[in-house]
């Protein structure tokens, strides 16, 4: 039986966010939206739903006088897309 | 606006987004190369043509050029850069990041007993330190062009045991070259006709 894709992560920005970060440490709300070609709305809304998923951690910091969003995957980020990529193999039959 | 994606398009976005990620960490890698590259020869040759010139060991002090144009160059141009594109930092980064923070420690120190001991080989132990740094680098990003040039720069780092008057200058500019600029364009280069490609 296939696995039930995560709904949370089977959508177009949300993933790209996730693969972004599976592969940094970390990164900033510029940097990701430049990856990503979001909208600054689109990208904060998205970046909440993650957050509150428990997917990323987002810290608000100061880079001199401007505010600088910084985001990193959890733990618990890192499972989900690991899971979500080996569902969509079984999908996919890879 | 939330666009969902069928499970071949999520595979496909997903190796999108990793491959266009690391192609950035590897410009982001030719920089500090070309840079502290560029930087250690004009030192370098600076010094060289002072000392050949004057006869005077005193500008032996220019060596302290390398780390603070070097910081300060790479500062500015990582801020013009970090304000146009974003931060991101790889675990990667940050692991290599450390080890050159250590090697550079470590050529710092050399400098002290460097100006104490005559017969202490400096240039030797600093160019091998460095070629050291950028094998590793090459070792662990797994890229041959670095390992190659970092082996290189060990090789030429032994003729400064032979090579030990002020023409041992020019055999270290010609270390830095090898070993940091020549892989920076290399690296650099990669990384522009991979985005031309994709473009």
């Amino acid at each position: 039986m296939l696995n039930q894709l995560d709904p949370l992560l089977h959508s177009e920005l949300r993933l790209a966010v996730m693969s972004v970060l599976i592969a940094l440490e970390e990164a900033d709300f510029v940097y990701l939206q430049e990856k990503t070609g979001a909208s600054s709305g689109n990208l904060s809304i998205q970046l909440d739903k993650l957050q509150s998923a428990g997917y990323i951690d987002v810290e608000k910091t100061y880079k001199g006088k401007k505010p600088r969003t910084v985001c990193r995957i959890t733990q618990k980020g890192v499972e989900a897309f690991r899971a979500y990529v080996e569902a969509l193999k079984g999908y996919l039959d890879v | 606006m939330e666009k969902n994606l069928n499970e071949k398009e999520s595979l496909e976005l997903i190796t999108r987004m990793i491959d266009n990620t690391r192609k950035g960490m590897e410009k982001n890698a030719a920089l500090p190369m070309l840079i502290f590259g560029y930087t250690s020869i004009v030192t370098t040759l600076a010094v060289w043509f002072a000392v050949i010139k004057t006869e005077n060991h005193i500008f032996h002090l220019l060596w302290i050029a390398i780390p603070v144009i070097g910081w300060l160059l790479y500062g500015l141009l990582g801020r013009a850069r970090t304000r146009r594109d974003g931060m991101s930092q790889s675990h990667m980064g940050s692991l290599i990041g450390r080890i050159w923070i250590f090697l550079a420690g470590v050529m710092m120190l050399c400098m002290v007993p460097a100006f104490v001991l005559r017969e202490f080989p400096a240039s030797f132990i600093m160019t091998l330190l460095a070629a050291i740094g950028v094998s590793c680098t090459g070792l662990l990003v797994r890229y041959a062009p670095l390992i190659i040039c970092g082996i290189l720069g060990v090789l030429t780092s032994f003729v400064l045991l032979w090579v030990t008057d002020i023409a041992s200058m020019v055999v270290l500019a010609a270390a830095f070259a090898i070993m940091m600029v020549l892989p920076g364009h290399i690296l650099h280069h990669a990384a522009n006709k991979k985005s031309e490609k994709n473009a």
